[in-house]
């Protein structure tokens, strides 16, 4: 018996896990644990190792609708060798109804055999105020009536624009200097080419930045009221209120560039081959304005609080807490945290007036995270103290808002020591420079005239265009040149002898017949000097030695240098008068003048014939 | 060494002196008398007498300046600009014209957004007209005098104690001739480019030197340019953006 209830167990656990076996895994699931009601999610039913296509039923119920689907969709994996293969429908469901709802286990059918699903539980939320502002912006263009569809109907079975834009704040009720991030998004369900924002909206009451999109934009498939698309967001920006009421941003204008497609005409050659059937399309699109509740920050603002608004924590901290007069030291001031940063100025600091303090290096790193600036502002000051002692920098203090506690709330440093030392006698004081104030210019307007003039010059006078001053130039070149010419024909002289003897010939003939004239009346003299010129003249220029220079020998040095023989024979009676003159004075009857001129006559005929 | 530049540069001195005192004599009245009509603050009679002595064919840096000041006082900002910047050429280095030209600019209508230049291009621009064209002419031929002299005393003294010392003197001053004149030439050049300053209040820029051509921009009164050709009564000028078109000539002045 006993052994017969073990057989009977085994057999029908061996039988379960049989079974088990050949049961194939079926999960139901949903993308969303919670959805608002008239959002649509998608509910997926998979069937692991599932050799054939299963036939799924959805499940009837009344508090769903099918929006889109059945979607087919099949995995194949081999995952460490072995192989599974999951193939599964999935559906675009809209909830219609609040509340916890269930969705019954579907039906499948796998050859021929019925399995059931799970169920699936799912949150319905109803439907929020309107976030989305409820101004409608088709009164604004007639251009974009079919960007969107009506808020007011949410039945998924209506006709939905192919291309709509969307304006999503993160929130929409914030006091005032919390930033709001609205997120500018595109659906579509046709082809975007391109598409272009010419400025950001008017948004009166704000201070706008906007958000760098690091890509281009990525193209996702969403299901907006039951309608799939592809989305994208376009543009991400970044409003800080700086009043409070009801405030507006206005609608962004968006171009798009999209692929419609072409009427097909009859026409033989109008083939999709050699046509495009599509065709881009300019459109224009409006976003909805954007209405935000903007409180105050609560009243009565503390009496230092500066606006800002967060979550923050304000740090002080010194390099060294011992420093020597005159020696330097970093303060460093950071406020760390979440909130409008951008608008923010750190708290100043305050120190006794013998410590000098530069200007600060500020530094800051700030990021956007989760639609709210993260991040820190920094500041490093220099310090110098000029004066020995202990000092205390006081506590720094920032009062800001905090949005999540909704009240006020102060962070400060702690007070930080430090202690200066004298420094010793032979270090020479600097004198601080930086303490004085810069001459506070009040006003600026032109300098006075000049009583003083400067001498007057002709009016489009330009000294290039003198001549005198080119004249300075040529003069110069002459000048140089003359030198050099000058120099040589020195040096030559110089070396040559000969050439020596001739340039001078004439020049000493002449002041020997001038000493002959000056001494008229001794005629002895006179003979002398003229023999002597006429002599000199023809040794020198013929270049003859000294020991030749007897009347013979000139008269045939000459006689070879010309063939002028009247002129030999005057030369020769000449030199024999004048030696015989100079010899037995009173011989010679002619006057001594005419003898003189005889005697340049002679010499002006030489230098003519023998040169 | 020394002997024959001082004589020449004595003889430049008095030469240039000599011409200036005699020309200054006439004017230095209507000069006196615009000044005190300015300090009065009677502007009109201050632009009047200056324009007398402009007239008559001489200026001067003080006379260009104060003109430039009183049109400015009469709220003509293009004649301001106009004598400011002919004042600024002839003392190029005068610390109240140039601010009194960058204070006036303020008030045209037109600004250009000019692209950066570096500090060391500003500063070699700057330099480049540091100097008026007429002092490196005569700091020219000074280097020119010099050459020539030592030369001569170079050549004269070859081989001599004093002729190697003239022979650094002349390379020094042959290497001075050569920078200090073609630093000269350049400021010919910058001197010979064509500047004028819009004296309408409104002008209208074509794309030919024609009425009838498209109008390209339009420029306001003090605006200034280069004028890059010339065809009848049009200049083609181009503005420091590098913007080109024509204007009729008598909407604008030559500075």
């Amino acid at each position: 018996m006993r052994t017969l209830a073990l057989i009977l167990f085994l057999a029908i656990s061996a039988c379960t896990t049989v079974v088990k076996a050949q049961q194939p895994e079926i999960i139901a699931s949903c993308d969303v644990r919670n959805v608002y009601v008239g959002d649509t999610f998608t509910y997926k039913v998979e069937v692991i190792d599932a050799s054939t296509t299963p036939t799924i039923h959805f499940p009837s119920t009344r508090n769903f609708s099918i929006v889109n689907g059945p979607m087919q969709s099949s995995r194949y994996s081999i995952n460490n060798g072995v192989q599974s293969s999951t193939r599964g429908v999935s559906y675009v469901v809209v909830a219609l109804e609040a509340g916890k709802l269930t969705i019954p286990p579907a039906q499948v059918i796998i050859k021929n055999k019925s399995y059931q699903s799970n169920a699936v539980s799912i949150e319905v939320l109803p439907q929020p105020g309107s976030t989305t502002g409820a101004q409608s912006a088709q009164s604004k263009s007639p251009t974009q009536k079919n960007n969107r569809p009506d808020q007011s109907s949410r039945t998924p079975q209506k006709a939905s624009p192919e291309l709509m834009v969307r304006a999503e704040p993160n929130v929409t009720h914030v006091v005032v200097g919390e930033p709001v991030t609205i997120t500018y998004k595109l659906f579509t369900q046709v082809r975007v080419y391109n598409y272009g924002i010419d400025k950001l909206p008017d948004a009166v009451g704000f201070w706008a930045e906007e958000i760098e999109q690091k890509t281009q934009p990525q193209l996702k498939p969403e299901i907006v009221e039951g309608v799939n698309y592809q989305s994208a967001v376009l543009k991400e920006v970044v409003y800080y209120p700086t009043r409070s009421g009801e405030l507006t941003i206005e609608p962004l204008r968006i171009n798009f560039e999209v692929q419609t497609r072409k009427q097909r005409t009859n026409n033989f050659f109008n083939d999709p081959f050699f046509d495009d059937v599509f065709a881009r399309t300019q459109k224009v699109l409006f976003t909805d304005a954007v209405k935000l509740r903007v409180d105050d920050v609560p009243k009565p603002t503390p009496a230092n609080y500066t606006g800002a608004v967060g979550q923050f924590q304000l740090a002080a901290r010194l390099d060294t807490n011992v420093v020597s007069v005159n020696d330097a030291v970093g303060f460093n001031l950071t406020l760390q945290g979440t909130g409008n940063f951008k608008t923010l100025n750190l708290p100043e600091l305050k120190l006794p007036d013998d410590i000098d303090m530069f200007k600060p290096e500020k530094e800051e790193k700030i990021n956007l995270v989760n639609a709210a600036y993260r991040g820190y502002k920094r500041m490093t000051y220099l310090l110098v103290p000029r004066k020995a002692g202990d000092i205390i920098i006081p506590p720094i203090e920032l009062v800001y808002y905090d949005s999540q506690q909704k009240r006020y709330r102060t962070t400060k440093t702690v007070p930080i020591q430090l202690i200066i030392q004298p420094v010793s006698s032979d270090q020479p004081l600097v004198t601080s420079g930086y303490t004085r104030k810069e001459v506070a210019l009040m006003n600026r307007d032109l300098r006075f005239i000049k009583l003083q003039s400067d001498p007057f010059v002709r009016i489009g006078g330009n000294i290039l265009h003198k001549s005198w001053y080119w004249l300075v130039f040529v003069a110069g070149t002459i000048f140089i040149i003359g030198t050099v010419f000058y120099e040589q024909r020195e040096n030559k002289i110089e070396t040559n002898q000969a050439l020596s003897r001739r340039l001078k010939a004439f020049r000493n003939a002449q002041q020997l017949i001038k000493l002959a004239t000056k001494a008229g009346s001794d005629e002895k003299q006179v003979y002398f000097y003229l023999s002597q010129a006429l002599v000199g003249y023809i040794g020198d220029s013929l270049n003859l030695p000294e020991k030749s220079l007897v009347t013979e020998a000139l008269a045939e040095a000459v006689k070879m240098r010309t063939n002028n023989e009247k002129l030999v024979n005057e030369l020769h009676a000449l030199l024999i008068r004048l030696d015989r003159g100079r010899f037995a004075p009173g011989a010679d009857e002619s006057s001594t003048p005419d003898l003189i001129r005889h005697a340049t006559h002679t010499i002006q005929q030489l230098s003519r014939e023998i040169k | 060494m020394t002997f024959p530049i001082k004589i020449s540069l004595h003889l430049i001195l008095f030469f240039l002196l000599t011409r200036t005192v005699i020309i200054g004599a006439d004017f230095q009245e209507l000069m006196n008398r615009g000044d005190a009509a300015f300090t009065e603050g009677n502007f009109q009679q201050a632009v009047e007498l200056y324009t007398q002595i402009l007239n008559g064919g001489h200026t001067s840096a003080a006379l260009e300046y104060n003109l430039g000041n009183a049109c400015f006082k009469l709220d003509q900002v293009g004649q301001s600009i106009l004598h400011l910047e002919r004042a600024h050429k002839l003392s190029p280095r005068d610390e109240d014209i140039q601010f009194n030209l960058n204070y006036v600019k303020l008030y045209r209508q037109d600004q250009l957004d000019l692209p950066g230049r570096s500090a060391l291009v500003e500063q070699f621009e700057s330099l480049r007209r540091y100097f008026t064209l007429r002092e490196l002419a005569l700091a020219a031929i000074i280097c020119w005098v010099l050459l020539v002299v030592s030369f001569v005393i170079f050549w004269h003294g070859r081989g001599k104690r004093y002729g190697n010392q003239a022979f650094y003197i002349f390379l020094t001053a042959t290497t001075m001739f050569i920078l200090v004149g073609g630093w000269s030439l350049d400021s010919y050049r910058l001197d010979s480019q064509k500047q004028i300053v819009v004296m309408e209040t409104e002008v209208q820029i074509h794309s030919a030197p024609v009425e009838t051509s498209k109008v390209l921009f339009i420029l306001h009164e003090g605006m200034e340019g280069t004028v890059k050709s010339q065809a009848d009564a049009w200049y083609e000028i181009k503005l420091a953006d590098g913007k080109t078109g024509w204007v009729q000539a008598d909407a604008v002045a030559q500075i």
